[in-house]
């Protein structure tokens, strides 16, 4: 525990009198101070919140990332290079505490610069808040809130139904493509299920893990046909698994945008429901259209905003701490350019590991068709690298917390506990687990 | 007799290049054993294989062949490291860090309770002379201050096997003579000291045996008194000899030799020269900058 500390207190005393280091904690502090003065925002605090939360945090993170990932890096090599750790290592010291000790010492200056960032992000909100709003608007806005999905609608058997019925009707022409049909279809089938017409109803059904508690909101966002100022008269229901009505509530809207209907009291026990919206207008012209993907959904409150931004913080000190993990097995057994080419990379994987998963689940990455077939088998090619790539890159994979953050969607347990212990935790202990291993076995002295 | 502090067994280490080939065989069927109290002198020309033998027998480089046993131990056993004081061959410390610092540092991985610490680094910096350096960096060290820092570092755990890779290398006289001093003291109070040195002087001054390497294998290798003498070859020493009495000598030697023998004046070496100027010019000006003069050997290591 001596010499673990020792490691620890002597690498932190080590990266805060590096010149590198030094100019990045400069960049920072600028960063911090005076990138939010020079942007304008749009007057609002919606607009003040994203633009903190977003860009001076989110460049403050990834500035914070570079320094871990240079600090990670040249924590070994660099003495290695200069034969620094020779000495070291011939003092009684194991190389496993060596490298935790470091690797400790590296994500905890990481960590204190990122929650530092976080403290700096909320008091520039708080102020803007005192500037931009009413209490109440800030009340709302600086309120994370948990957002609950219906299931997903299976468009593919919507739209194959579709042409099943239309096929029975006689109404689909023969020298129409199957391609085209079911392109037609699922467009068709999309626009149904996100559209209602005056005297038809729509459902949504809600798979909850545990049943709600507090105040419920139904957020709906949608569009309306035709140019009119008449309210459209319209109901919601939440109907449970036997069909039977527990809660219901009329609202009219007009024009497009977004409502926000509440919930009263919630039906405690509901884990399984079905949210229905009837459009009550007598006139079947009279179309509501739902947005797709997330035109419904439910809100329940979860937490304060700067709870939510500490626990987004938290979130990314653990993919920091990863980051760290492998800069320090690379710079253990590389150069310091080659262990920074290495973890460098895993950086910008993680940042791209979204694109490459929808990559790798849509078959391709080409637009449109390939051009010729070595095209086509370079694709096919690069698929392949990318599903070897992905069960790595798939725990790494936590979407924009920061952005989440600031749409006021609640950094929920699952992906916070779940990110940090079940995906980041087994992973950092393998690249542990390897760098210490191969660092123990190591020569660290070569010819002179 | 006792157990050999260090032993070294047939130890042979080849230079491979990325893909395994041989690049260059630094070490070859090196045998040696250090008894307790001994100082024994490693020697050899550059790329002999002298320090490529101290990184073996520290664990910081795997051997090809052999066996080395430390302690009765393996070299990269940690408890045996407790009992080990290294100074490399370059002092490559964190120029960042004050002396006070570096020796701290060093100090706390060998798990020594920070009273004594303190009171460990503020003898050895008494020692070698640089207690006045207070906050100063080591990056701002001359190579002689930082070389001083590194033999500090060497002796704060109170080693039992000391090794030293050119210790004396950057240092001026005066402190080449003071780690020379403090070799045979630390030899007086049976410690053991492996030394690697190629300058021949220094290593006469202070060692009992030695073994010359070239090539990464052993020449000659014995105690350095054996090895030096000359045969059928006498040294005669005579002070406050005068001129008439010098004649007779030689007129008798020369009718008991049959021929007449060549007497030349005592010379005094460079180095003691040196030193008697210097302690001189001190007397006179006081200090100069950078190290001031050395104290006695530190009191936890008397």
């Amino acid at each position: 525990m001596t010499a673990f500390k020792a490691i620890l207190i002597h690498h932190l005393r080590a990266m805060l009198r590096e010149k590198v280091a030094l100019c990045m904690l400069l960049l920072l502090a600028g960063l911090l101070m005076l990138l939010p003065s020079s942007l304008r925002d749009d007057g609002s605090l919606d607009g003040a919140l994203r633009l903190q939360t977003q860009y001076s945090m989110g460049l403050a993170t990834v500035l914070v990332a570079f320094m871990t990932l240079w600090c990670s890096a040249s924590a070994i090599s660099a003495d290695v290079a200069n034969k620094r750790l020779q000495h070291i290592l011939s003092l009684p010291l194991r190389r496993s505490i060596l490298w935790l000790g470091r690797w400790t010492a590296v994500i905890l200056l990481s960590s204190t610069l990122l929650f530092i960032s976080a403290g700096v992000t909320l008091f520039r909100i708080h102020r803007s808040v005192q500037r931009y709003s009413s209490q109440k608007e800030a009340a709302t806005l600086l309120r994370a809130r948990h957002l609950l999905f219906p299931e997903a609608r299976d468009y593919d058997q919507l739209a194959k139904e579709f042409i099943e019925i239309e096929r029975l009707k006689g109404s689909v022409p023969d020298e129409v493509s199957d391609e085209s049909l079911m392109q037609d279809a699922l467009a068709m089938a999309q626009a149904q299920s996100t559209s209602v017409r005056g005297g038809d109803s729509l459902d949504w059904n809600f798979q909850l893990e545990r049943p709600l508690r507090g105040i419920l909101h139904i957020e709906a966002t949608f569009d309306r046909s035709g140019i009119s100022a008449r309210q459209l008269p319209g109901s919601w229901q939440i109907l449970d698994e036997r069909g039977q009505e527990r809660w219901a509530s009329e609202e009219q809207v007009s024009g497009s945008g977004q409502v926000f209907i509440p919930v009263d009291p919630i039906p405690a026990d509901l884990t399984q429901f079905t949210l229905r919206y009837r459009n009550l207008s007598p006139d079947p012209a009279q179309v509501l259209f739902f947005q797709p993907g997330n035109g419904v959904r439910l809100v329940q409150p979860a937490g304060s905003f700067t709870w939510n931004l500490l626990r987004a913080t938290l979130l990314l000190c653990g993919l920091l701490a990863l980051l760290a993990a492998l800069g320090m097995s690379a710079g253990a057994l590389f150069s310091l350019p080659v262990a920074c080419y290495v973890t460098a990379m895993l950086l910008l994987l993680e940042l791209a590991s979204g694109t490459l998963e929808r990559a790798v689940s849509e078959g391709s990455t080409l637009v449109g068709d390939a051009p010729n077939q070595w095209v086509e088998r370079l694709d096919q090619l690069t698929i392949g690298t990318y599903k070897l790539l992905l069960p790595i890159l798939q725990p790494l994979n936590i979407g924009n917390p920061l952005a989440q953050v600031a749409e006021g969607i609640w950094i929920s347990n699952r992906l916070l506990w779940g990110s940090l212990f079940l995906r980041f935790t087994p992973l950092f202990c393998l690249l542990a687990l390897i760098g210490i291993l191969l660092f123990s076995r190591r020569e660290v002295a070569s010819q002179s | 007799m006792s157990d050999p502090i260090l032993s070294t067994e047939d130890l042979g280490k080849t230079f491979r290049d990325f893909w395994r080939r041989p690049r260059a065989r630094a070490v070859d069927s090196l045998s040696l054993s250090l008894e307790p109290g001994e100082v024994y002198g490693l020697l050899g020309p550059n790329g002999s294989g002298k320090s490529t033998s101290i990184k073996l027998i520290l664990g910081l480089l795997h051997p090809d062949k052999g066996r080395i046993r430390v302690f009765g131990k393996s070299p990269r056993d940690v408890k045996v490291k407790h009992r080990i004081g290294y100074l490399p061959e370059e002092s490559n410390l964190y120029p960042y860090l004050d002396a006070r610092e570096s020796l701290r540092f060093t100090a706390a991985l060998f798990g020594i309770d920070p009273e004594e610490r303190e009171w460990r680094i503020t003898q050895l910096l008494e020692m070698v002379g640089l207690s006045h350096t207070g906050r100063r960096r080591i990056g701002e060290f001359s190579k002689g201050m930082a070389r001083r820092i590194g033999l500090a570092q060497a002796l704060i755990n109170d080693p039992d096997l000391v090794i030293l890779d050119e210790p004396t290398s950057g240092l001026d006289p005066l402190g080449t003579r003071q780690v020379k001093d403090i070799i045979r003291s630390l030899a007086e109070r049976g410690k053991t000291v492996l030394l690697s040195s190629h300058l021949l002087a220094d290593v006469e001054d202070v060692c009992d045996r030695i073994c010359i390497l070239y090539g990464g294998i052993v020449r000659a290798e014995g105690p350095i008194r054996e090895l030096l003498q000359v045969a059928n070859h006498l040294q005669l020493q005579l002070e406050d000899l005068d001129p008439e009495k010098r004649n007779q000598l030689l007129n008798l030697l020369e009718d008991m030799l049959g021929k007449r023998p060549q007497l030349e004046p005592s010379r005094k070496d460079l180095e003691t020269f040196f030193l008697e100027v210097v302690a001189k010019a001190r007397e006179d000006s006081g200090e100069a900058s950078g190290t001031r003069k050395e104290g006695e050997l530190a009191e936890f290591l008397v």
